[in-house]
């Protein structure tokens, strides 16, 4: 295998898409813990979920093979749409029981999610891997080949940093947010409903890992269990970025898909165990994670 | 007879009793000083007030209107404004940012709305550092935003827990003419303090509290004429 350019540039493209759609997911698992302090194991089940309502939208409107690509649109639309509905329907019936409490009670809750919502999927969709076909033509950049779709992927993800980095700075529901990040109890003196701040985080934050789940859905198939491996690397993903920390987020992601994307093809068996090593070492240097603050551990 | 009064309060943190039928009297437009030492269950009675610390019995009543047994937020709501004695200004927020979070959606209970550029003129301090976020203030610049994000909120009643404690004496005079003026537009004020000429440059009564009992009540003149009640309550005289 020759390590030229026309290896490297659409590996470093398939890395920094895969990054993206580390960030989509990450993103709303580092808010969801920032504000409301609640670690969800489940996030990644609510990507997948999220990918399966995608598909069955997408094929509801047209084949799985061969269809108009920009079905893509609404069937991710409607994969957000229900995935927020129904995250603001846990946040009011189960999460909200979960504040304040341990964070083994926390995993309990939410792995228990990852079963019921594992189980749920195999009972709609099946045990098939699930995907959908768009044969979109390859571009061709700086006399490489690249899957279109990268490029697709990637501007999402640049408009969802944009977008979140705009609501958190520049709204008052996002300055709200970023005070709940430091005092619950404060906020609340000033007056400020919490509870509806945080049904709205834990709503938008499952709708972006929804958001995610459609988005890949016409790159990568859908299969059980790959929440699982999902929910591993986002872990990893917030630990290096700092929580709370969206640029870090953002930065800790493009990192680890990148790292991930060259490690599957130099050391198949080992790509995680790198992805891990480098999460050690930026530990090791910065115990809160290369963007959060010394002050919130 | 509007204005604040409280009435036989318990309360306990756990299994811990820290307040013995505490009863305080507010008049409407009045500056009252509750006056003790550490531990004497100043910061216990604020939070009961303001509903951050539950009564197991007693009542409190704002207008008439009780407000005992309330959240936080619907006490706040009702026109209670409270200072934490810990500021707890939000760090990632800018001056103005925090001041912004500051302001609500209910009805005002003042006649004039409190805005970003109000504050700056009452706090001359903050507007130059407008931009700065609230991990960079000094104790005296955290103290007076924490109070400028309060009113932005258009309390009524404003509770402050131990505003000058360990400021500057220059920050704790500007602090005493700035209070002075919030009193004049017309707020209630309950605040406790453990420093003795701040609390008489503004306070129009006081309440001295011990072990979390009452244990005076009156004017400044009358506590000043009793050197004994102030060596034995306030380790001064």
């Amino acid at each position: 295998m020759e390590f030229g350019f026309d290896f490297v540039f659409p590996q470093l493209m398939a890395g920094i898409s895969r990054g993206m759609l580390l960030f989509l997911v990450a993103a709303g698992l580092s808010l969801i813990f920032g504000v409301m302090n609640i670690l969800n194991f489940a996030h990644a089940t609510f990507w997948l979920l999220g990918g399966y309502i995608a598909y069955s939208a997408f094929t509801a409107f047209g084949p799985p093979s061969g269809a108009n690509p920009l079905l893509v649109i609404p069937a991710t639309a409607v994969a957000v749409a229900a995935l927020m509905l129904l995250g603001f329907g846990l946040e009011r019936v189960l999460i909200r029981r979960m504040y304040g409490r341990e964070v083994p009670e926390q995993l309990l809750l939410t792995f228990a999610l990852v079963l019921i919502i594992g189980d749920l999927i195999k009972l709609v969709w099946g045990v098939e891997d699930r995907s959908v076909f768009l044969g979109l033509p390859p571009a061709v950049i700086f006399g490489a080949f690249i899957n279109i779709y990268y490029l697709v992927i990637i501007a999402v993800g640049l408009a969802v940093l944009a977008g979140l980095y705009w609501f958190l700075q520049r709204t008052r529901f996002g300055r709200i947010v970023r005070a709940a990040v430091h005092s619950r109890e404060m906020v609340e003196a000033l007056g400020i409903r919490i509870a509806t701040i945080y049904m709205v985080v834990f709503g938008l934050g499952v709708g972006l890992a929804a958001l995610a789940g459609g988005v890949v859905l016409p790159l990568t198939p859908l299969a059980l269990g790959a929440d699982i491996d999902l929910i591993v690397q986002c872990f990893a993903v917030v630990v290096v970025g700092g929580f709370g920390s969206v640029i870090g987020t953002f930065v800790a992601a493009i990192l680890i898909g990148v790292t991930y994307s060259f490690a599957i093809f130099l050391w198949p068996d080992g790509a995680l165990a790198i992805i891990f090593l480098f999460v050690i070492a930026v530990l090791v240097v910065r115990p809160w994670g290369l963007f959060g603050t010394e002050l919130r551990t | 007879m509007p204005g604040l009064k409280v009435r036989d309060l318990h309360t306990y943190y756990g299994t811990s009793h820290i307040l013995f039928d505490v009863s305080l009297e507010i008049e409407d437009r009045s500056t009252v000083c509750l006056l003790g030492r550490n531990g004497a269950g100043k910061t216990t009675t604020l939070k009961s007030i303001m509903g951050l610390a539950t009564p197991r019995s007693g009542a409190i009543l704002l207008d008439d209107l009780e407000i005992g047994g309330k959240s936080p937020v619907d006490i706040a709501r009702l026109g209670v404004g409270y200072v934490p004695e810990e500021r707890i200004i939000f760090p990632d927020l800018t001056v103005r940012e925090n001041l912004e979070v500051g302001e609500k959606t209910a009805p005002s209970y003042v006649v004039e709305r409190w805005s970003v550029d109000a504050i700056y003129g009452l706090f001359p301090m903050l507007e130059a550092l407008d931009g700065r976020v609230g991990a960079y203030l000094s104790g005296g610049e955290q103290q007076m935003l924490s109070i400028g994000r309060t009113l932005m909120g258009n309390p009524s009643l404003l509770l402050l827990d131990e505003p000058v404690e360990g400021l500057a004496p220059a920050v704790v005079s500007a602090l005493s003419t700035q209070i002075n003026r919030l009193k004049k537009m017309g707020l209630t004020i309950l605040f406790s303090e453990q420093n003795l000429a701040f609390s008489e440059a503004i306070a129009d009564r006081v309440f001295i509290i011990e072990s979390g009992r009452i244990k005076y009540e009156g004017t400044f003149a009358d506590l000043n004429a009793d050197a004994g009640l102030k060596h034995r309550y306030l380790a001064v005289g």
